[in-house]
């Protein structure tokens, strides 16, 4: 079914509203039962159930082919009188108003806390900003990335479409949460944000893991603060990249493991939401499981300390059926796209080979996309990029790719370096913690290619130094000291921020461009970045939902795909892939078009056009565009 | 006594190898990144379309 106009952008975004309500009560329902004793961790379990939770749902009707503004809006609201039902019955009963009312009440802010928050409130205006005025810009993006998207949300539903890129057919989880940030207005404008609920959680559990390692509150949201403002970090929030998942849920094991190391208590509500963490994060990417041995340090350290012969309370146990429900729905989220690629490619990581002691266990040999294999020379020749040119970050300006820098900003090479070599020796939690970060790190470079860019796999990493700059702090007694280091961070911070400002891509004159334009017309063509007009000018010549046979190369520089779309993600893009026997004109016309696209040909697509012009079946109809004769 | 937060001259000894390690380590970034912050603030200063 396709749709005739895109909807009025308001009524679209307070129908979305009312959906994001149902989830957050549904969410905010299923930690009651959750036992984790703590208010912060409850808040933030709130928040990652709430991620959770329209995961695994968006995922269903992706595969149901309900993926459509109508029924998911008609399923919430029957949804939200449900739980309101179910509320006031509890309230007639007395239950459940105690955990309401505990939840709500909010301690005095101090003025220090006021000034961080004002910093929070810098951060959230650079990436509102963002959001608001620039399109997606990046390379990754706009080839796979969003492609995926557009035709989700064109077909309300997954399906197996031609495209250049078989990158497409990884795990797509992200992808899969960026459209719910399209899927109401059928437009691009707010999926830049996809990426900041995860920055949120992941901020949160920085936060949680400094006050479980004894930081005050003050310098933990400093810490915490110092987390967000890395500008890999802040950069990534909003440029669709699909890695925040895999640190958050980094990060949220780790919040959950220091967390029961200190206070004890029962495992099986934390053991269940880490596995839930790593489920959406293998979903997302299988970065994560790269990353597993830190986390197995730290999940030990959690469950054999001394904290573990701590009694567990009478509400230690959790519901069994909301555990299997929650597993389950996990699992879905986990496993989802590795079954479809199993059942699709006979491969479960397609396109990339799977190589284990030498041995291809899933793929042909002629894999893509990434290693697919451990391989020590890999860890040491990234270790090697590492300390003799990334971490200098003297490559580029901060951007989101990561290209020949770590992106960890000022404070994390100034203050943060020297405060983990200190922090090793004054605090043994942070003695596992280094262990385990960097184990993850050393794990994650042997099972990536050792490339410009892999830094970005590793978003959790800078939280390491965050926290060791806290427990520093918090272990210095001289207040001139203290004031010291935290005047040195607060500079380093400012630093990081300010030269996170821009994208690392765009131009002052670019995002001018873009704020003058209607919001409705600012997109990836209209930007131009890399691709010039012709993408412009091909959506100005051709009406929306006119199907486009297109052709790019990729992976090359000029495989961008995604701006064809429009940002109203409406043109029907048909893949043409040319070689020496294709009849251009037959093709496009099997695809259903009458118009082919090509960006910058090779020789041999620019030979096949040639031919096609001189016999006359194609007529070219503006920079890259060209026609069907009739 | 160690690493404890009574010990106030490991407190001392400490800070001053954080310190000192801080401002060298800064001036090492700066020579690499600090160019591309000032670049980008001046490009924004000037209005700079390039």
């Amino acid at each position: 079914m396709e749709n005739a106009s895109p909807p009025a952008i308001l009524p679209a975004l307070l129908a979305w509203g009312v959906c994001n309500i149902f989830v957050a009560s549904a969410a905010a329902r299923l930690v009651l039962h959750l036992s984790l004793r703590c208010r912060r961790l409850d808040a933030i379990a709130w928040g990652f159930l709430c991620l959770h939770l329209l995961s695994a749902a968006l995922l269903l009707c992706g595969a149901t082919g309900t993926l459509r503004p109508v029924p998911i809006l008609t399923v919430s609201l029957l949804g939200l009188a449900t739980l309101l039902l179910h509320h006031a019955r509890l309230r007639r009963g007395g239950e459940g108003t105690a955990n309401a009312r505990r939840s709500m009440r909010l301690s005095r802010p101090s003025p220090v806390a006021l000034l961080l928050g004002l910093a929070a409130l810098l951060v959230l205006i650079r990436l509102g900003a963002h959001v608001w005025f620039l399109p997606p810009y990046i390379w990754d993006v706009q080839t796979y990335h969003l492609a995926s998207v557009a035709e989700w949300v064109q077909h309300g539903g997954f399906l197996r479409f031609d495209t250049p890129a078989q990158r497409s057919y990884w795990p797509a989880g992200f992808e899969l949460f960026e459209s719910w940030f399209a899927l109401f207005p059928h437009h691009d404008f707010l999926v830049d944000a996809a990426g900041i609920p995860f920055l949120a959680l992941a901020t949160a559990c920085v936060y949680s893991v400094a006050r479980s390692l004894g930081i005050e509150r003050a310098l933990a949201v400093f810490v915490a603060l110092i987390y967000a403002t890395t500008p890999l970090v802040l950069l990534h929030a909003t440029s669709c990249h699909n890695d925040l998942p895999a640190a958050a849920a980094f990060l949220w094991v780790v919040a959950l493991a220091t967390d029961r190391r200190q206070r004890g208590g029962p495992l099986a509500g934390p053991m269940l939401l880490a596995g839930i963490a790593l489920c959406i994060a293998l979903g997302s990417k299988a970065t994560i499981a790269f990353a597993a041995p830190g986390l197995l340090v730290v999940a030990l350290w959690a469950v054999r300390g001394p904290a573990d012969r701590q009694p567990a309370d009478r509400h230690g146990a959790l519901d069994r059926r909301l555990a299997f429900a929650l597993g389950a729905s996990a699992l879905w989220v986990a496993g989802f796209w590795y079954a479809r690629n199993w059942i699709w490619f006979d491969n479960p990581f397609y396109p990339t080979d799977f190589t284990l002691f030498g041995k291809l266990v899933f793929g042909t040999g002629a894999g893509q996309g990434q290693q697919g294999a451990f391989s020590l020379g890999s860890m040491v020749e990234s270790f090697a990029m590492l300390f003799e040119e990334k971490i200098f970050d003297s490559y580029e300006t901060f951007n989101a790719d990561a290209n020949l820098m770590t992106g960890w900003g000022w404070f994390a090479f100034v203050c943060g370096l020297p405060s983990v070599a200190i922090g090793f020796l004054i605090s043994r939690p942070l003695r596992v913690l280094s262990v385990a970060f960097v184990l993850s790190l050393a794990s994650l470079f042997a099972w990536v290619r050792p490339d410009p860019w892999n830094l970005h796999f590793a978003l959790w990493m800078p939280a390491l130094f965050a926290l060791a700059f806290g427990c520093l702090v918090q272990w210095l007694r001289p207040t001139i000291l203290r004031h010291a280091f935290l005047t040195i961070a607060a500079a380093c911070v400012a630093l990081s921020f300010i030269g996170s400002l821009d994208t690392g891509r765009l131009s002052p004159e670019d995002w001018r461009r873009m704020a003058r334009l209607d919001l409705r017309r600012r997109s990836s063509a209209e930007l131009g970045l890399y691709i010039g007009d012709s993408y412009r000018q091909t959506l100005e010549t051709l009406p929306a939902q006119t199907p486009l046979a297109y052709h790019v190369d990729y992976p090359g520089d000029d495989g961008w795909v995604y701006p064809l779309y429009g940002a109203d993600l409406s043109r029907r893009l048909r893949y043409l892939p040319i070689d020496e026997s294709t009849d251009l004109a037959a093709e496009v016309a099997a695809r259903g078009a009458r118009h082919l696209f090509v960006c910058r040909p090779r020789p041999i697509a620019q030979r096949k056009i040639d031919q096609a012009l001189a016999a006359g079946t194609l007529e070219r109809r503006g920079e890259g565009l060209y026609g069907l004769v009739d | 006594m160690g690493w404890s937060t009574d010990n106030r001259s490991a407190q001392w000894t400490l800070s001053v190898a954080w310190l000192a390690a801080a401002l060298w380590l800064a001036r090492v970034y700066a020579a690499g990144q600090l160019d591309h912050t000032l670049k980008f603030v001046r490009q924004w200063l000037q209005g700079d379309a390039s």
